[in-house]
């Protein structure tokens, strides 16, 4: 006696690239439009796009770089390249791109870049309530401000410049995020909030309930109404009162080994590091409203965000959206039972797939194909690789158990 | 009971009258009260901060650097007028020939028949007349006139122009 069962292959995934994975179907997620620019080689550290027109800053060892298109970079300022963080500001109604490396801050604004060296040294920061927020670049405990006369006001009074050095529990500062109308001291093993958006005299730091192990550096952005950054346990995310912990829906994928950057965008929070499965340099995009995730093959240098997650990856950019290519690969389906069973029929929905049936013997493979074949292949599991250019909606497996071919 | 409201030897106070030495005995309460005031407030900034969670900063010192001027000012203010006070309640003296003693060479005016605040803010305005913080300063730390001119308003008004 035998019977018919079907099998939705997308429950059964075992590790995929280039694409989401759920019960609802395989959805494209990968690198883009990616294309060879004319930049020199080198180590790019950081990169960033200012917001009113569009420009590209990139630095390649000690050197800044300039685009307008996205494909040409023009050289535009050397500066030592320490610990560098960007930000854009305001003044005199002029919008300035910036970026500060230790104590020198090469500025963009309105066709002129400019460079200037201050007294003070800064390893991380942050501008917000129109001050200069920074760590102390020798002494990771100490947050400095400068005063409102500008960069270079650092004399310690009520009023104007000073600092505040944390006790060390959490460890020493590693990012300063502006979230919520206050300012996040990312620590390497928690968090804490500084209401620093009034006079220096008033203000107040709070310490962040909630273990989160230890936060991998140049993690944490906002995405949306959410504070992510990434920890030896995994995506954690603080909305202003708590630490949530991501929860790990993508267990088709293992975690991300040394995670080195990030970068968000609607609703979506782009990962680099060494995939746990392959051990190779690649992304991993979570979907923090559902929770799953998305495993990128493509090593990347450096992340910015302008309409579209932007990366940069020797000398060549791209951006992550949804198109490219999806690869996957479940585990052995046996689908419930541990006797011979025939597959009679392959069904693909809605989208060309090319499509691999193994018993672990013999392989039957399809290219391209929608609607339904029948490998009529006979073993007691089997797995399926697929891959394609589009998102597919199910991929399902029909065999007849207990019979005899 | 020692006397530091106002520059004064064992001497001279054996000198004065009663009265008088009500007048400085109460100035003397005073500048207490106001010594403890400071303490009292800093305490309560110190407590501020910490509920605040940045006692471990540079806002405690700062601050403390502002309430100690005002501290010094209120001060040397007290001891201005105590000094008038002792002179107006002074027994009247036969007076001396030989006229006024010439005023010392300055490059502001020096009038020891002003107030101290009036001295205090002669030497004030000449002195932020000098944009160079750093000459600024110089100058007026090897000033002896303006030691011996202003008394208790000397070092008030040295923090003062620091920080311009």
């Amino acid at each position: 006696m035998s019977s018919k069962k079907t099998v939705n292959v997308l429950r059964h995934v075992d590790f995929a690239t280039g694409c989401y994975v759920d019960g609802e179907g395989v959805t494209l997620c990968d690198a883009s439009n990616i294309r060879r620019i004319q930049l020199p080689s080198g180590e790019i550290r950081i990169a960033g796009a200012e917001k009113s027109e569009g420009k590209i800053f990139v630095t390649v060892d000690d050197t800044v770089y300039m685009s307008s298109d996205g494909v040409n970079f023009t050289l535009q300022e050397r500066m030592a390249i320490t610990d560098p963080f960007i930000f854009e500001w305001v003044l005199d109604d002029k919008p300035i791109f910036s970026i500060f490396s230790k104590s020198r801050l090469t500025s963009y604004s309105e066709g002129t870049i400019s460079q200037n060296n201050y007294v003070m040294s800064l390893r991380t920061g942050a501008y917000f309530c129109d001050r200069l927020f920074g760590v102390d670049y020798y002494d990771g405990l100490t947050l400095r401000w400068a005063g409102t006369e500008g960069f270079n006001d650092w004399n310690e009074n009520v009023r104007s410049s000073g600092w505040i050095k944390l006790t060390g529990e959490k460890g020493k500062i590693i990012q300063l995020v502006p979230f919520k109308g206050k300012l996040v001291a990312v620590c390497e093993y928690g968090l804490t909030v500084i209401d620093a958006a009034k006079k220096p005299e008033d203000f107040a730091m709070v310490f962040v309930d909630g273990r989160c192990g230890k936060i991998y550096k140049n993690t944490a952005c906002v995405v949306g109404d959410r504070l992510v950054f990434y920890t030896n346990g995994g995506a954690c995310y603080f909305d202003g009162g708590k630490i949530v912990r991501i929860p790990e829906k993508y267990k088709v994928n293992p975690p991300l080994d040394r995670p080195v950057l990030a970068a968000g965008l609607n609703g979506k929070y782009y990962i680099a590091g060494i995939i746990g499965r392959s051990g190779d340099r690649g992304v991993v995009c979570i979907n923090l409203d559902t929770g799953n995730s998305a495993v990128i093959d493509c090593a990347v240098d450096a992340l910015f965000v302008y309409d579209a997650v932007y990366f940069f990856r020797k000398q060549y950019m791209g951006y992550f959206g949804g198109t490219g290519n999806f690869n996957l690969k479940t585990k052995p389906i046996d689908f419930g039972t541990d006797k011979p069973k025939t597959v009679t029929s392959l069904y693909v929905g809605d989208a060309p797939v090319n499509v691999t049936i193994s018993n672990g013997r013999v392989s039957r493979t399809y290219s391209y194909i929608t609607g339904c074949v029948h490998p009529r292949l006979r073993g007691n599991s089997f797995t399926v690789t697929a891959s394609g250019t589009c998102s597919v909606k199910s991929i399902e497996l029909t065999a007849e158990v207990g019979n005899a071919v | 009971m020692p006397f530091d409201v106002i520059k004064i030897t064992d001497e001279e106070v054996a000198k004065l009258t009663d009265e008088q030495l009500l007048i400085l005995q109460k100035a003397q309460q005073e500048k207490a009260a106001i010594e403890r005031d400071y303490e009292i407030t800093l305490f309560d900034e110190r407590c501020r901060l910490a509920r605040a969670g940045v006692l471990s900063s540079s806002m405690l010192y700062a601050k403390s650097l502002d309430m100690q001027i005002l501290m010094d000012i209120k001060k040397a203010e007290l001891a201005d007028n105590t000094v008038l006070m002792l002179k107006i309640k002074e027994p009247k003296k036969k007076e001396e020939s030989g006229g006024t003693t010439p005023a010392p060479q300055a490059p502001y005016t020096v009038d020891y028949s002003l107030s101290y605040n009036e001295r205090y803010i002669i030497v004030r305005e000449y002195y932020l007349g000098i944009s160079d913080r750093t000459r600024r300063m110089q100058l007026y730390a090897s000033d002896e006139i303006a030691k011996d001119y202003l008394s208790t308003y000397y070092k008030p008004l040295y923090n003062v122009l620091a920080t311009y």
